[in-house]
This record gives structure tokens, C-alpha cells and sequence, in this order.
């Protein structure tokens, strides 16, 4: 790889155990996050694309701890974000930041604004006082709201503006890489495009790392360098964001594409559907999980799962009909 | 500690753990009682009335304030107890029995100091009939406020409109109270009942500390020195601390806590065996006059059955009601009166428990065809689980010979207005005949004459010209053998009619701190002299 | 805030009067006569008419009605039947008490109740949650009559370090007037003895009516710590790391509190309802023992009173929930 990652992501897994009945009661385990494993470099925006369900989130908060992964590594420039305590950890989330989906619920609805921008940077011990709303009111202007947003509380805004907020309070403490966890999906369409143009603009102001996570596409197509595509838990492939969407190798990568809007009538028309039912990722199908619902699904696919190959430069696959003997695993 | 007493300390010993940040509360308490009440002063936990006005409320609890703090012209003494002279030194009755000439004590002193005198008795007899609730309506019957005059300093006369036989048994109703205080404290021709309501105008051996009377919570008494009748022991009982419990737990709690130094005379049954054994406490026995009786409304079918009543009247199982429900502590009384009183016929038998009789007159009565299918109805009273439990035993003795009861419920002011009309009257409801005059009249004279038609006194709906006739003559003469006779003779005609379902006289249980001494029952309701009193240890 | 006051004070006027309608229907359709109850079992039915007639007991309701709001505007509350005594004199004496116990207890549920469902959603499914839960059921499931005699049986009778019931031993005197609340007013008089006295007495009715409500505030607490640590606001405040502690305390119940607050002030009629029995038991001279022994004659000016002063205490701890709802939720401060 050319330049050293920001962020790099190996084997991480997280199982939800429940117990559920009376009286009787069965342990279920829901495979969440499946032993994935990708990198992001600086300054790149990596798309972690996937149906709902599948992982894609709950990767996003074990990576930063929200929810304490089984197993696994993240390394943050090296550093083990996983094993990390006291001061280490804390200048950790300071360079790891988040961005949630719902601008609702992500805002304290009992802090103003500038209580909201102003707090992270004093835990942070980066400003305080007078100095620190200075900054909040210039992050305010970075993000397009009015100084005059300071001493309003967050339901006094819309839903585009909160989430403006919310990127704002993201960059209070500096972050190097930013986790923006479907950061436009709750918003209406029309303000959608004017986040991602600040999401964007800040990328290449401040040069930051992204791991976008969305549901997608066209979003992601138009946002992210590269992407990986999660399926039950598991990364099914992984490239740069053009050669996967332009020519998906997995064949549910190939679904996913063909299934999402693109602004092309001609080709809407022909949408293939997704056959059978989405699989529980309570109790995920034997061999490959996508196998039941797989167009091109061999023998093998029943039997067990594929190792990720390599069949291009910089292309990783993880499906049966890309064999082995040209793989070159990640293992 | 003992052995047994730090096994229950240990078993509480994590609870307190809560409370240990807190302190040891227990110091404070101890503290705290120091500083108020010592222990010369007797804890009186019996009930409380709402008023102490001795002339509009006459019930169970009102008899201890207007004995103790007031003196009457008689007081009932003996046993059993008959009216006997108090204020009054010397009675003289004309031989028509309607004018009585009264000489009253000199020398009795009200609290404030002044001297009780005919003028204070004059008026408060017209206080009494004046007022038209509490005792007045006993006496306004034969009685108006100008037939009561002062014949001197120490002598008054009293004029009936007829002769009344318990005259001289309603006599100690009557308090007498201080006219000049009680005139300085009227407002709107109220005769100072506002004021004295909540404040004492008597002569009677204790007095109020001021402002210490709130209705049926709490009344602080103090000893009156110098009382005229004196005081019995040497070291009597200088200050009364009247604090009632209401509820029925916490009041026996009270009392083998030593809270209080007695209970209310209602100790249930079920609590007897707890109070004997428990240590410093004794459970006294109060005989009483108090009778319970199921009223049977004599003027609707099929209750207007003779027979059916006979019936009601066999069916009742009067030794299975006091030996479970009261556990033995009343003794059965087969009719309208007392057993211990005179004008109980002692060789009455009533009726007992015997179903094979009650189908007979059941059958006799369905074909003098009186509607036996009617479901009849009891109306028993809330808060009072005895009569539900009569109801009850009632009920499944009737379904055995076909007779089907329902039970209603109503609290007493509404079971009270239902019986004013016949119409809404109850078909059976149940009361206990209390003690307002020593006298036959009291409950057969007050049940079954037709002037009480309307009232729950009357609540039977019996009209018999016959029984109304001798219980008019016996309240006309003073003939105390020729009275007798009649009552007897009454009674009996009562009884044959099967006009009420008589059940039994009953004692009245008090739970009593083993320091106080020389308790003896008071006559009427709470009416104990405290005067007797003393304190030990 | 002053506004928002006057206009809930406003309010309450209709609310009171709507009260005093259904208390008056209802205590009027019961049939029970106060004035035979008045006049005793000696009167004839002459003297009850009699009786009945000088209270105006024979008038149509609807002018006994109109009657008795003319006196009440005029500020005359009646007097009771049977003590002579003026309404007011008797609520004035009896209603601090109840308040006294009411706040005793509202301030124990809220001290115990919060930290427990706070706790108990932070330890979510662990041991200590489990303990709560069972706490939690068993307070709401207890009798408190029951309780009311576990506690004097076991601090009163077998400890011996609490008293049995009052609010002070037969023979201590009460304290000079001001606020009405003994502990208050002995502290004031500067009697710290007596104080701590009329504080022990306290202890045991206010743990028994406090229990269900802190069972109450407890899950309440819990379900909404819940649903507030589930907001990303949370995940965010955790992300960006704020130290726990301060968070949990500052911000998770901070924010979880709207719909416990709401709730105290519903309990408060669960206190004043509660306070019947546990007033009995404890002998404890409040509103309730009034109330009750007010029905069983049929007293109406007392009755009518009582449940006007309870109708009046409810409403005002109601508005007074508002206001602290306004503090903690700007939200709700700006919709009024």
C-alpha cells in the first residue's frame, strides 16, 4: 500500500448472545460482525455499504468501542484502539469521531448549542471559556449555521440543521477520521445533497478520513474512494468504489448494485429480484451464507464458507467462483 | 439481654442496618417523653367523642367526659344499677307523679370557682330540651322548658305533662352546667354549644386543660382539687392524656407497648387469648345492658306471616352465633330485654335453633299464603362485621328450608334513613339496643310503641294496640311492681309474635394495663368514674 | 414563568368547581341522612324533620347547591354537625399533617427511587437489577397496611427505636404554629430534641406510604435511563469521552427524568389517597382520618371541604410539576 492506514480493521467480531423463552430458554447467537477486516488511509472516504441488518453499524460502534467488540484488532496509526485505557483511550475519541444517522435523537435535547459544541472541547481540555465559544461559533460557520444558533436548544432546529450541528460537535475535537453512520438517510432528499457537499468540502479542508457507512449506493458512489460490501456479517467484497459498482464480482454485490436506484429508466426496467427471503443473522445458512438466495450458487457454496481472494489488484473477493489458485489471501 | 430476646434482635438485626446511618433514634424518644407527660398520667386510649357538649351527643364515648367532667342530679350506682340521688340531696314526688321537687348540694363548686345552684340546673334542663338532638329528644316527649323552675337558692321543681315512670332513669343524662360561664360564651342563641363543644362549664372531678380537645383524637384532662365528692384513693390520677387509636392493629400494639393504658371496650373475641397473655396487660369484662336483635319488618309479605316469622325465628342459630362468632362472651337473650334487668320474665323461653320447626310454620305460612318464594333481603351494616356474619349464618339456615336471603350492605346514617320510611325500610336489618336510661322502657318501650314508628327504633313496623297500651301504662305509673308485671306480660306477648329475632346480651372487652388500678366499669357506655383510679409503680 | 403560573392558577378554578359538583352529587345520592344521624336514636321523626329543615337539608339540591357556593366564595368552609367546630379550624389543624407526611414521603421515594432505577438500568439484567426488580414488585404488590404493621412490629415493638405511631407521645406538646410541619416547626422554636422526636415519628408512616411510589419512580426511572442510554446522544457523549460518571448523573437522567417527574406529581394523589390507611394505622391526625370518619356521619360541610383542600393540594403540586418540568426540559418551557 502506498501510504501507511489511518484505521486498520483485522478479524473484528461481535456476537450478540441472548437467551430467549420461558421456560424453556434457547441461547441464540446473533453473528453481528463476522471476522471483518479492511484499512482506511488517510484522507480517504471508505464506504461500508450493506442491507439493513447486516452489520454495517454495529462494525461502525465496535470499532469505536460503543459497543466493546469479542474479538479482533483495531489499530488506529498503530496504535491498539481495543486495548487502549485513560489517556490513551481519551485521545483516541478525540481523533475518532462519529456521526449518527437519526439528528433527532443524536442531540442532547437538554444542552444548547453551544453547551453542545462547547463540552466536548473542555473534556477534551482543548478550549474553554471565552476562547471555546469562539471556536464553536466559527465551527457553526463552517458547517453553514448562524452564530445565533448558540443559545437555542436542538428542537428549535430542523432536521438538515441538527445534523449540521451534529457534524460541527464531530469536529469540536479535531478528529482525524470521521464515522458517519448513514449520515444523510433520515433527511429529505433534497437536503441530503446539501450535507454530502459539506461532508465532501470538509473532507478535502481538513483533510479527513471517512468511513461512510450507508445503505446506499449512488450515495456511496459519489461520496467514497473505496467500499466494502457486508453481507450477514461478513465483507463479500472490497475495491475501489468504481470497479465495484461498475463490475461487482460477488454475485450479491452484483444484486445489491443492479437493485439500487440508478437515474436511468432504461436500466430500472430490467431489475433482476432478489430471490428468497433475507436470512436471519440469528441463524445464517451453512457454506457461503448468500447461497440461498444465490443466482450462480455451486455445490460448495453448501459446504463451506470462501476463502477472500484476490482475483484483482486491489479487488478482494470472498465467493466460491473466484478459486483459489490465484488467490492470494488476506490470511 | 435475654437469650431469646437477642435471637429476635439478631433476626431484626439486618433491618436496622438500614437505619444505622441515621442514629440511634431511640435516645431521642426517650428524651422527647421526659420533657412532656411523666408517667403519673393515665394514657386513655377508650374512644373519644366528637363533641364534649353533654347534651347533644349520647352515646358509648360521650359517657366519659359528661361523668367526669360534669356532676347530673342522679348517677346510677349499684348492681344492677339503679338512679340514685348525686346533686340532688332530697326528691319529693307528688302522689300524681307529674310534679318532682328537687333539693340541690350546697357548696358543689363549678372549675371556675362559682357555686352550683338551682339556676344552673333550671338551665340546663331547658338547654337540653332546647337543643334538638342528643338527649333532649328523650325528655321532650313529656317534658317543656317552663315546667322546669327554680324554687329557691338550692331547690328546683320539675313538672311532667304526664307521669312518666324513667323519669327518675333519665336523670343522669342530664349534666349540669355552669349557666353564667356558658351564657358568656353564647353566640347567636347557639346556648354556647360552639363554645362548649370544645370546652368544659361542669362541676365534675376533672376539667379540660384548654385547646387540648380535638374530636376523637385527643382530650387532656386534669384533677380538680377539692372536688366535693373527694377523692377515694391517695394518690389519685392527677392528669388524663386521652389519645384513641383508630385502628384496630396499632391499638393492641398500643397497649402491650404501654402507649396507652387501656383500649376501647370493643376488644374483639379473637383478640381475648392475645390480651390475657400478654405480659402487663389484663383484658377486663365489662357487663352490659347493650342487647342485639334482628328487626324483621312486621308490615310487608311475607314477613307479616306470623308463622314466617316463627320461622325466621327458629331458623336463627343463636348458640352456633355465640359460641363461633362471639366464642362464648355473651349469653343468649330470648327477648326484648336484658336478662339482668327487671321485667325480663326469668322463665321466657324464646326461641332456639330448630330447623324441623321452622319448615312447619314455613308450610303453615305458604298456605295462609304468604309469598315464602320472595327473596327477602338483609340489610347488614358496614364496619360492623358482626352483623354480616348474623347475615351469613341467617342466610344458609334459610336456604336449607327453601327460604332465599340476599345480603345488602349500607353504612348506619344511610341503613338510619332507610328505616324512617316503611316503604324503604329493610326486611331484616340488625342493631344493638344500647343503654340510655336504665329502665325497661329504654328498649322495649322504645322499640315497640307506635310513637317510634319512623324512626330505626321502630324499624319493626309493629302495630299491636294491645302491647302499645301496656307499655304506655307502665311508663304512667310508679308502681315499680305493677311496672314490672306489665313489662313481663310484654314481653312475652312480644316474644309469641315472634315480632323481632332476639340474639343476645353481650360484655363489653377492655384491654387494661396491669399499673392502673381500681378500674370498675362505668354504668352507662364509658361512663368509668376515674375518680377510682390510682397508678402503680 | 410568573405568567405560566397565574394561567394554571387560572385553570385550576374550573377544575375545583367541577369537583365540588360531582363531591356534592355524590354525597347527596347517598342516601343518608344527617340529620337523623344528628339527632340520635332517641328522636322521633318530628324532631329529625325539624333538624332537617333548620339546615336546609329539605331545599331542591340545585339551591342547596347555589347556597353552599355562596358560602364557600364568601370563605366560609361551614361547620361540622356534630363538633361544632368550623371546617376551616379543623383543615388548618389537619392538613399540615398531611402535607407533612405527603412531602416526608415524596421526598423519600424520589431519594430512594431515582439512584434505584438508575442504577438498575445501568446494571441492566445483572444481580443488582434483579434485587431491584424483586423490590420493585414487592413494593407495589405489599399492602400497605400490611407493611404499615411489619414496620411497628418490628422497629416499634421488638427494636424499640421507633414510635409506634403519632406525630408526637402523648404529653408532648405541639410546637408553635408557623409552617404547620412539626419537624419544621420545632426546628424553628429551636427545640432540636423535639424535632428529632417529631422526625422519629415520621420515619415509619412515611416509609410505609413511600414504598409503592419509590417502587414506581424506580421503574419508571429504569425503562426511561433505558430508552435514554439507547439515544445516540448518549453513544456520542460516550464516543467523545465524557467521563461516566458525570455523564450518567448530568446527562442520562437529566434527560430521563421528564416522564419520572410527571409521575411525582400523580403519585402525590397516590400519597393523599395512601394516607387514609396509613393514617389510621399510624394515628397520624391527617386529612384522611377526617375524611373518613367525616363520610361515615354524613357530614357534608367537612367532606365537601376536605376533598376541596385535597382537590387544591393536588392541583398545586401539579402546577409545581410543571414548573420543575419547565427547568429540566427546555422543551416544555417553551410550549406554554
Amino acid at each position: 500500500m502506498a501510504e501507511a492506514p489511518v484505521l486498520a480493521v483485522r478479524n473484528l467480531r461481535k456476537h450478540f448472545v441472548q437467551r430467549k423463552g420461558f421456560p424453556n430458554p434457547v441461547t441464540v447467537t446473533v453473528r453481528a460482525v463476522d471476522d471483518i477486516s479492511f484499512a482506511i488511509r488517510p484522507g480517504e472516504a471508505f464506504g461500508l455499504v450493506g442491507e439493513s441488518g447486516c452489520g454495517k453499524s454495529t462494525a461502525a460502534r465496535a470499532l469505536l468501542r460503543l459497543i466493546e467488540p469479542d474479538a479482533g484488532s483495531v489499530t488506529y496509526r498503530g496504535e491498539d484502539v481495543l486495548a487502549a485505557r485513560g489517556g490513551a483511550l481519551k485521545l483516541l475519541r478525540r481523533k475518532l469521531q462519529i456521526v449518527f444517522q437519526d439528528p433527532y435523537s443524536s442531540l442532547n435535547p437538554r444542552r444548547t448549542i453551544a453547551q453542545t459544541l462547547v463540552e466536548p472541547m473542555q473534556v477534551h481540555g482543548l478550549a474553554r471559556g471565552a476562547d471555546a465559544l469562539a471556536r464553536a461559533r466559527a465551527l457553526l460557520d463552517e458547517v453553514g449555521l448562524p452564530a445565533a444558533a448558540l443559545d437555542r436548544y436542538p428542537h428549535e432546529f430542523s432536521g438538515g440543521q441538527r445534523q449540521r450541528i451534529g457534524i460541527a460537535r464531530a469536529l469540536a475535537v479535531e478528529p482525524e477520521l470521521i464515522i458517519a453512520d448513514e449520515p444523510v438517510s433520515a433527511l429529505d432528499v433534497s437536503i441530503q445533497a446539501q450535507v454530502l457537499m459539506l461532508l465532501k468540502d470538509l473532507q478535502a479542508r481538513r483533510h479527513l478520513a471517512f468511513l461512510f457507512v450507508s445503505h446506499d449506493l449512488g450515495v456511496v458512489r459519489w461520496f467514497c474512494q473505496r467500499v466494502a460490501v457486508m453481507y450477514l456479517g461478513r465483507i463479500v467484497e472490497e475495491g475501489p468504489v468504481e470497479d465495484v459498482l461498475h463490475e461487482p464480482l460477488h454475485p450479491y454485490a452484483r444484486v445489491l448494485r443492479d437493485a439500487s436506484p440508478v437515474p436511468d429508466p432504461a436500466l430500472r426496467a430490467a431489475l433482476p429480484r432478489i430471490e428468497g427471503e433475507i436470512p436471519s443473522a440469528a441463524n445464517p445458512p451453512a457454506g457461503c451464507h448468500f447461497h440461498p438466495r444465490c443466482p450462480r450458487a455451486l455445490p460448495a457454496c453448501r459446504e463451506s464458507f470462501p476463502a477472500t481472494t484476490e482475483p484483482a489488484p486491489g479487488r478482494r473477493v470472498a465467493c466460491h467462483l473466484y478459486p483459489a489458485e490465484d488467490r492470494a489471501s488476506v490470511r | 439481654m435475654r437469650r431469646r430476646d437477642l435471637l429476635r434482635y439478631s433476626a431484626t438485626a439486618g433491618a436496622l442496618g438500614a437505619l444505622a446511618p441515621i442514629g440511634m433514634p431511640g435516645f431521642a424518644v426517650r428524651d422527647a417523653q421526659a420533657q412532656g407527660a411523666g408517667a403519673a398520667a393515665l394514657r386513655w386510649g377508650g374512644n373519644l367523642s366528637r363533641t364534649l357538649d353533654p347534651h347533644t351527643v349520647y352515646d358509648v364515648p360521650s359517657a366519659f367526659t359528661r361523668v367526669n367532667l360534669y356532676d347530673c342530679l342522679y348517677e346510677y350506682a349499684g348492681n344492677p344499677p339503679e338512679p340514685k340521688p348525686l346533686l340532688a340531696t332530697e326528691t319529693r314526688s307528688s302522689a300524681d307523679g307529674k310534679t318532682h321537687d328537687f333539693t340541690i348540694r350546697a357548696g358543689v363548686k363549678f372549675h371556675d370557682g362559682s357555686e352550683l345552684t338551682a339556676e344552673d340546673v333550671v338551665y340546663s334542663f331547658r338547654r337540653m330540651l332546647a337543643l334538638p338532638q342528643g338527649v333532649g329528644p328523650a325528655f321532650r316527649p313529656f317534658m317543656k322548658a317552663e315546667g322546669v323552675t327554680a324554687t329557691g337558692r338550692h331547690s328546683v321543681r320539675m313538672e311532667l305533662q304526664f307521669p312518666y315512670a324513667p323519669f327518675f332513669a333519665c336523670l343522669p343524662m342530664v349534666a349540669i352546667m355552669n349557666k353564667r360561664l356558658m351564657e358568656a360564651n353564647t353566640v347567636n342563641n347557639d346556648w354556647a354549644a360552639a363554645w362548649v363543644a370544645g370546652n368544659d362549664a361542669g362541676s365534675g372531678p376533672y376539667k379540660v386543660v384548654p385547646g387540648s380537645f380535638r374530636p376523637l383524637d385527643s382530650l387532656d384532662m386534669e384533677a380538680v382539687d377539692g372536688y366535693w365528692r373527694g377523692w377515694p384513693h391517695s394518690r389519685p390520677i392527677r392528669q388524663v392524656l386521652c389519645r384513641p387509636v383508630r385502628d384496630d392493629a396499632t391499638r393492641l400494639l398500643a397497649v402491650e407497648k404501654g402507649d396507652i393504658d387501656s383500649t376501647h371496650s370493643y376488644i374483639r373475641p379473637d383478640q381475648h387469648e392475645r390480651v390475657r397473655r400478654a405480659p402487663g396487660l389484663r383484658l377486663v369484662e365489662e357487663p352490659q345492658l347493650r342487647t342485639y336483635l334482628l328487626r324483621v319488618h312486621n308490615g310487608r309479605d311475607p314477613m307479616n306471616n306470623l308463622d314466617f316469622r316463627k320461622a325466621l325465628s327458629y331458623a336463627f342459630p343463636y348458640e352456633l352465633f355465640i359460641q363461633r362468632v362471639l366464642r362464648g362472651t355473651a349469653v343468649r337473650s330470648p327477648g326484648p330485654l336484658p336478662v339482668s334487668l327487671w321485667g325480663h320474665p326469668r322463665d321466657l323461653q324464646g326461641y332456639k335453633h330448630d330447623l324441623d320447626a321452622a319448615r312447619r310454620h314455613l308450610d303453615a305460612a305458604r298456605r295462609a299464603g304468604a309469598n315464602v318464594t320472595r327473596e327477602i333481603t338483609f340489610t347488614a351494616l358496614v364496619g360492623f362485621d358482626e352483623t354480616e356474619q348474623a347475615a351469613q349464618l341467617l342466610q344458609s339456615e334459610l336456604r336449607k328450608i327453601g327460604v332465599t336471603m340476599r345480603i345488602a350492605k349500607a353504612v348506619w346514617a344511610n341503613a338510619v334513613q332507610m328505616t324512617q320510611r316503611e316503604e324503604t325500610s329493610p326486611d331484616i336489618w340488625s342493631h344493638w339496643g344500647s343503654t340510655y336510661y336504665i329502665d325497661p322502657d329504654n328498649w322495649v318501650g322504645q322499640f315497640y310503641s307506635k310513637a317510634a314508628l319512623g324512626t330505626q327504633r321502630g324499624s319493626s313496623w309493629y302495630r299491636d294496640d294491645e302491647t302499645d297500651g301496656m307499655l304506655a301504662a307502665a311508663r304512667a305509673t310508679l308502681d315499680r311492681a305493677e311496672r314490672q308485671r306489665l313489662y313481663e306480660a310484654a314481653s312475652r306477648r312480644l316474644v309469641d309474635q315472634a315480632v323481632d329475632v332476639w340474639i343476645y346480651n353481650g360484655m363489653a372487652y377492655r384491654a387494661v394495663r396491669e399499673r392502673v388500678k381500681g378500674y370498675r366499669p362505668g354504668a352507662v357506655g364509658d361512663g368509668l368514674d376515674l375518680r377510682e383510679l390510682w397508678l402503680e409503680g | 414563568m410568573l405568567a405560566l403560573i397565574l394561567r394554571r392558577l387560572a385553570l385550576m378554578i374550573p377544575v375545583l368547581l367541577g369537583l365540588l359538583v360531582l363531591v356534592f352529587v355524590l354525597t347527596r345520592i347517598v342516601p343518608a341522612d344527617p340529620a337523623a344521624v344528628l339527632a340520635g336514636e332517641q328522636a322521633s321523626p318530628e324532631q329529625v324533620a325539624a333538624i332537617r329543615a333548620t339546615l336546609g337539608l329539605d331545599r331542591p339540591l340545585h339551591v342547596q347547591f347555589v347556597r353552599y357556593l355562596v358560602q364557600v366564595a364568601s370563605g366560609d368552609f361551614g361547620t361540622s354537625l356534630y363538633t361544632h367546630r368550623p371546617v376551616v379550624q379543623d383543615l388548618a389543624e389537619r392538613m399540615p399533617a398531611t402535607i407533612e407526611l405527603a412531602l416526608a414521603s415524596m421526598l423519600l421515594a424520589i431519594l430512594v427511587g431515582i439512584p434505584l432505577g438508575a442504577v438498575a438500568a445501568v446494571r441492566r439484567n445483572g444481580w443488582l437489577d434483579q434485587i431491584i426488580r424483586v423490590f420493585t414488585i414487592g413494593g407495589l404488590a405489599v399492602a400497605s397496611f400490611w407493611m404499615a404493621i411489619m414496620l411497628q412490629l418490628v422497629f416499634s415493638m421488638q427494636l424499640d427505636i421507633l414510635p409506634l405511631r403519632g406525630r408526637v407521645d402523648a404529653g408532648v406538646p405541639a410546637p408553635p404554629f408557623l409552617t404547620g410541619l412539626y419537624v419544621i416547626d420545632y426546628l424553628l422554636a429551636g427545640n432540636l430534641a423535639l424535632a428529632r422526636h417529631a422526625l422519629w415519628h415520621l420515619v415509619l408512616p412515611s416509609v410505609t406510604l413511600a414504598l409503592p411510589a419509590t417502587a414506581t419512580i424506580a421503574r419508571f426511572t429504569r425503562s426511561s435511563v433505558i430508552e435514554t442510554l439507547q439515544k445516540d446522544f448518549v453513544a456520542w457523549e460516550r464516543a467523545v469521552g465524557y467521563p461516566r460518571r458525570v455523564m450518567l448523573w448530568k446527562y442520562v437522567l437529566r434527560n430521563s427524568l421528564s416522564a419520572t417527574v410527571t409521575q411525582v406529581g400523580l403519585l402525590f394523589g397516590l400519597f393523599l389517597s395512601g394516607s387514609i390507611v396509613v393514617e389510621a394505622v399510624f394515628g397520624w391526625p391527617g386529612l384522611g382520618d377526617y375524611l373518613f370518619s367525616a363520610i361515615t356521619t354524613a357530614d357534608y360541610q367537612p367532606v365537601m371541604a376536605t376533598t376541596l383542600a385535597i382537590g387544591v393540594i393536588y392541583a398545586v403540586v401539579n402546577i409545581m410539576v410543571d414548573l420543575v418540568q419547565a427547568r429540566i426540559d427546555p422543551r416544555v418551557a417553551e410550549q406554554r
